[in-house]
């Protein structure tokens, strides 16, 4: 019996002459204690994915279970690590975290639940940062925090959007090392989204590819048999990685490549703090420029060549 | 200072607009002489020429045109009414100060006399202890330490060093128990009556010595003298007791009197309280008196004396009645305009909330603000004024009602930007936050106090900051129609008594509006910049 089972599930936004449908004939079987990669293009609905493994979204056809029971609602057993890291800026850190415990665990003695907080900032080794805010922190800061937030919820499945996306590719090493290395102590089920084939392979003992969108579907899953620890330097010359990676990138650029040319996407606006048009500039006050309040979201649209 | 700490304190600077005193910080420093001297040229000397070049054209100008109240006052007569100004503050300071000199020294000797009156009393009469009037003299004894403490009060009050400590002495006694005082005074009385009823009964059963048939003449001679030395020692003893009684009546009338005296000026509301216990206490001594007093007449008297004399020392303080200064005008304009600010916020934060969560009613909501949005002070003020007269009305309100006008004039027309923008704020909430309060199952109210609302707060802040604006601007045209006595009245009523200052002293208020405005924004602006985060993560 799979832990976490999606069957025939289909997904569009909008109606009508709008409609796009992005995920269809989405099956997936994954067992508790393993570590999944799901690898893909941008925009090819990979947070829609997990988002309906969370209950963040419903399928529109076909149904999600956990330990075989409908997820029909979010909940702090699928704890989910936002892409955009999603902290709120006026806490810090240790209040970002103890937000999600405080609620979760509301039966336990507040000392045992500063313990679990601290031990989880701890793990992700942010102690020196506790009380710094969102805004004090580098990328890679910020993604640690989320992390220590989804693991203190103490979920039955941890689900990663993409979580190291945005980092600079030396930060984003010592963080793939760090994801695995928690993981090894007490091998929870996860779910890692990620649109890099080598930290699929790196990281996960499954990888799955999923075809571009629209209507993007999942490819075979590749098992990878290769034996943790896994050492970044040496794995490039191991011929099991070489072999996994040409057939994810075959079949991205390939079969799952091939829908591409019919990409179509619907831009997010900006968010934007407005000017105060009221505020006339004086020399004591000089114009502020607009602020761009959310962070600016990159989604590169490659097309087939 | 480390380099974090100084670069705190310069983008403070920046935020309280006073970004123009960091060039001379850092030339100080000695950091880049050049770019510090030029940046000095533009931020301030080139300002302050402007200021001066205003003040030049402004002087030259004004003596071009010609009014009714003369030429047109230049900066050197607008300086000198403010000078004038600040003269009739002072002055006014040392006539209060003055006032309640004299009222401390007035209530001192209200004090003394009745202390003095205390004295005389002398001891508690000294009756034969029996069942029935050991209690009556616990009672008498009670009634006297209370009028005790009451006069202490009164003390204490007559050499309280202001007004604020006065009030607070007569709040901290309890006059509750100064109702009590009627009733025990008369309780009082009751040992005296009984020994006035005792010798009535005395002269009653006495032998009549009445003639009887047969008696002798020598017989009816000493019946009638027996008869005489007996009905002059039992109206002797009558009369000792009339006079006692109606001294200890009278003293009791004219203590509570002397504590309405002693008691000060400081709340009305305490005042009225024990105005209505000496009131109370009024009829029923005079009640009593007519009861037990064989002369009507001298019960009449009594009565209308006691009630009199309550009536003639009917405390009705009135506040020092100086007029109004220009700092007070200030400080009502300042009054009014945050109560109307707090009672838009008060109503715009919640249904911006309300707007910004549901897209159903913001909808519904949109149309009537659209509306509403543009209208000018000028046309609430009316329906304000007709409405709030309708439906406020009391003897002694707590507020005036032209302060009330002002204030939800003020409400009315500053309530919109904070609405507009905190339901903006609210439905701009970051998506992403909303998912994390999903997945942690938040509450609903736990998800608007800890999610949505911090979020929202830099714009619902923008709101507050244009709304406390608005306010100021519109409290002055509310203000002069509303006729409350801030700085709106101040400019009418310069208008109106046109005199040679007129025009100089409404220039005054124009700079004084204009400064506090500045000085508000710039409030607000800070606090703005306290709630937002910088950029979002
Ligand atoms: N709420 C939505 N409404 C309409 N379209 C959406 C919505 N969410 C995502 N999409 C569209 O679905 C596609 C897949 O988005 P997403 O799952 O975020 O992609 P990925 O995470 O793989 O980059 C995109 O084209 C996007 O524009
Ligand atoms: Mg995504």
């Amino acid at each position: 019996m799979a832990f976490l089972e999606l069957k025939n599930v289909e997904k569009g936004f909008g109606t009508g002459s709008e409609r796009t449908e992005i995920l269809t004939d989405i099956n997936l079987d994954i067992k508790e204690g393993e570590f999944v990669a799901i690898v893909g293009y941008s925009g090819s609905g990979k947070t829609t994915l997990i988002s309906l493994i969370a209950g963040l979204l419903h399928p529109d056809i076909g149904t999600v279970k956990l330990e075989d029971e409908i997820v029909s609602e979010p909940s702090p057993d699928r704890a989910i690590v936002f892409q955009n890291y999603s902290l709120l800026p006026w806490l810090n850190v240790f209040e970002n975290v103890s937000l999600a415990v405080d609620q979760i665990f509301p039966s336990w003695t507040p000392a045992k639940r500063r313990e679990q907080v601290e031990k989880y900032i701890g793990m992700v080794n942010l102690t020196p940062a506790l009380l710094k805010t969102p805004a004090e922190l580098s990328g890679g800061m910020r993604q640690r925090v989320s992390v220590a937030r989804a693991l203190a919820m103490e979920p039955k499945i941890l689900l990663l959007d993409e979580p190291l996306g945005a980092l600079d590719a030396l930060t984003r090493a010592v963080l793939q090392d760090e994801i695995c290395h928690i993981w090894e102590r007490d091998k929870k089920t996860v779910v890692l989204i990620t649109n890099d084939v080598d930290e699929g392979i790196l990281m996960a003992d499954r990888i799955i590819p999923l075809s571009a969108g629209p209507k993007a579907s999942l490819g075979k899953s590749i098992p990878v048999n290769i034996p943790r620890p896994r050492d970044r330097k040496e794995i490039n010359n191991n011929p099991e990685y070489r072999r996994i990676r040409k057939e994810v990138i075959d079949y991205l650029l390939g079969e799952g490549g091939k829908k591409r040319d019919s990409l179509e996407r619907a831009l997010t606006l900006p968010d934007i703090e407005p000017e105060d048009l009221t505020h006339q500039p004086t020399f004591f006050t000089p114009r502020r420029a607009p602020k761009r309040r959310g962070e600016k979201k990159k989604e590169n649209i490659e097309v087939a060549a | 200072m480390s380099n974090e700490a100084f670069n705190k304190l310069l983008s403070f600077l920046r935020t309280i607009r006073f970004g123009w005193v960091i060039p001379f910080i850092l030339l100080a420093r000695g950091e880049e002489p050049k770019v510090q001297l030029r940046a000095i040229l533009s931020g301030v000397i080139v300002p302050l020429l402007a200021i001066g070049i205003f003040l030049f054209g402004w002087n030259i100008a004004s003596k071009q045109i010609v009014t009714k109240f003369g030429t047109v006052p230049g900066p050197r007569q607008v300086t000198s009414a403010w000078g004038s100004l600040m003269n009739e503050i002072r002055l006014e300071k040392i006539k209060k100060e003055d006032h309640f000199r004299r009222l401390r020294e007035k209530r001192l000797g209200y004090v003394t006399k009745y202390e003095a009156v205390i004295n005389d009393l002398g001891p508690i009469p000294d009756l034969k202890p029996s069942p029935k009037n050991t209690e009556a003299l616990e009672t008498l004894s009670a009634a006297f330490e209370e009028i005790e403490e009451l006069l202490e009060v009164s003390n204490k009050v007559s050499i309280a060093p202001d007004a604020d400590t006065a009030k607070k002495t007569v709040e901290g006694f309890n006059f509750e128990s100064s109702r009590t005082l009627g009733a025990t005074v008369v309780q009082s009385l009751l040992p005296l009556e009984l020994a006035y009823s005792s010798a009535e009964q005395e002269w009653n059963l006495a032998p009549k010595y009445n003639p009887v048939e047969g008696d002798t003449e020598e017989i009816l001679q000493s019946k009638s003298a027996l008869k005489s030395s007996r009905s002059k020692s039992l109206a002797a003893k009558k009369a000792d007791l009339l006079i006692e009684r109606q001294r200890i009546t009278s003293l009791a009338t004219d203590q509570s009197v002397g504590i309405l005296e002693a008691v000060p000026s400081s709340t009305r509301r305490t005042l009225r309280k024990i105005d209505a216990n000496a009131s109370a206490l009024a009829p029923i001594l005079s009640e009593k008196l007519t009861r037990v007093l064989a002369d009507e007449a001298a019960g009449t008297k009594y009565k209308n004396k006691a009630k009199l004399k309550i009536m003639n020392k009917n405390f009705s303080e009135k506040p020092y009645p100086g007029k109004d200064t220009y700092v007070s005008q200030i400080l009502t304009s300042l009054k009014t305009v945050f109560a109307g600010f707090i009672i838009a916020s008060l109503i715009a934060i919640p249904l911006g909330v309300v707007c910004g969560l549901n897209k159903t009613i913001n909808n519904a909501f949109n149309p009537l603000i659209q509306i509403f949005k543009p209208v000018s002070p000028l046309a609430w003020l009316p329906i304000v004024m007709i409405v709030v007269g309708a439906l406020y009305s009391s003897d002694d309100p707590m507020f005036e009602i032209s302060f009330i006008n002002s204030a939800i004039t003020v409400a009315l027309c500053s309530l919109w930007p904070t609405l507009v923008n905190t339901a903006l704020g609210v439905a701009s909430t970051d998506k992403d936050f909303l998912n994390v309060a999903r997945v942690l199952k938040l509450s609903w109210s736990k998800k608007i106090f800890k999610v949505v609302l911090p979020a929202a707060l830099p714009l619902i802040f923008t709101g507050l900051r244009l709304s406390l604006g608005v306010g100021w601007m519109v409290l002055i045209a509310a203000e002069m129609l509303a006729q409350n006595p801030g700085l709106g009245k101040f400019v009418w009523d310069m208008f109106q008594n046109g005199s040679s200052e007129t025009l100089s002293m409404i220039m005054v208020a124009v700079f004084t509006i204009g400064i506090i405005g500045f000085v508000l924004d710039t409030v607000m602006l800070s606090l703005q910049q306290l709630v937002s985060f910088g950029e979002a993560i």
